[in-house]
């Protein structure tokens, strides 16, 4: 359970630099693209948004300024720094090893079954 | 006009009141810090009503899927908390660590059949040290109680130094490994021998020697290195 818990949080991290990744944006629009994009499956706590964005600023993957809007009050934007492009680029190589190898179990073959 | 105006209001209240328990996990971080996320976090669950109202919900219901939508104040609070306020919560430890040393002198000169049949010194010494204990065991919990006040973030930082200052005493850095296992194992079975046989006071006392030396190391290496980060 206590992995899942990380990965969970991980993954929120990984959706935010991947949002962040095609181009700056804030904390609203940011999950309204994450919404988007998983055509609602991926459907967190939108609070849970801010200590990722948060830890992430910490790190220095990613950096925010307050940016004044043509119409509404100013944003708070955030914009992918090099390191974060590098933290991206990491990150979903390593999804995509972890995908490929649970894919490789739920879809294999039976152990000694083979076509 | 009036109905959206009482509509427009209780939404702000609702908001605030979420804020606000969001808030309450945010003691010793930085305002201005603070202050930011809250903002954002306001303008995140306006723009979620504004979305849903545009949609067909009502206020009244816009308001309540946002909140539902952001999830629980206090899960939220709490994960922000580790982002803003990590060094507090590493002065709460600290503060309650010496809290249990103080525990501990008291329990050593309270007034024991033990320590006053074999001790005369302590014997001498207990009118005038026990109310000195108590007094420093009182001022020790509104210590712990205060450190982490969210209007003296310079306060937070001030105890974050002197906590730097008492860690460079080497009487804080315990032995490791082998050593400080057998030490643990030692006071854990000397304080359960004592509390089987009724010796309540000495029973505690190893005890909470236990719980200081196995956590004192742990808090000490995090607000060291906080401090030097």
């Amino acid at each position: 359970m206590k992995e899942q818990h990380e990965l969970k949080k991980g993954s929120t991290q990984t959706l935010i630099l991947a949002v962040l990744g095609d181009a700056p944006s804030h904390g609203y629009a940011i999950a309204r693209e994450i919404e988007r994009r998983s055509a609602s499956a991926l459907k967190m706590g939108e609070g849970a948004l801010y200590p990722a964005l948060r830890a992430l600023e910490n790190e220095g993957f990613i950096s925010s300024a307050w940016e004044l809007q043509l119409s509404g009050p100013a944003r708070k934007v955030y914009t992918l720094t090099e390191k974060g492009q590098g933290e991206l680029a990491r990150q979903k190589s390593a999804w995509q090893k972890f995908s490929e190898a649970v894919n490789s179990v739920i879809g294999g073959a039976p152990h000694g079954q083979t076509n | 006009m009036g109905r959206q105006i009482d509509a427009a209001d209780l939404a702000e209240q609702h908001v605030e009141q979420y804020l606000g328990r969001v808030s309450g996990y945010l003691h010793g971080a930085d305002p201005q810090i603070v202050n930011e996320t809250l903002e954002e976090m306001r303008l995140h669950l306006r723009a979620c009503c504004e979305e849903l109202v545009h949609r067909g919900y009502s206020a009244d219901q816009a308001i309540r899927m946002s909140v539902q939508r952001f999830g629980s104040s206090s899960k939220v609070g709490r994960s922000l908390a580790w982002q803003l306020a990590a060094d507090s919560i590493f002065v709460k430890l600290y503060c309650a660590l010496t809290l249990s040393r103080y525990v501990k002198f008291f329990v050593i000169f309270w007034r024991t059949p033990m320590a006053s049949d074999s001790d005369p010194v302590v014997t001498a010494a207990q009118p005038w040290l026990i109310p000195a204990l108590t007094l420093m065991l009182l001022w020790q919990i509104i210590t712990t109680l205060t450190a982490t006040r969210p209007r003296s973030p310079a306060r937070v930082q001030q105890n974050i130094l002197s906590m730097q200052r008492d860690l460079i005493n080497p009487k804080y850095l315990n032995p490791t490994g082998f050593l400080r296992y057998l030490y643990l194992t030692f006071l854990l079975l000397i304080g359960i021998e004592c509390l089987h046989h009724h010796i309540y006071r000495l029973g505690i006392l190893c005890i909470l020697e236990a719980i200081e030396f196995a956590f004192i190391r742990t808090a000490a290496n995090r607000i060291l290195g906080r401090v030097s980060a």
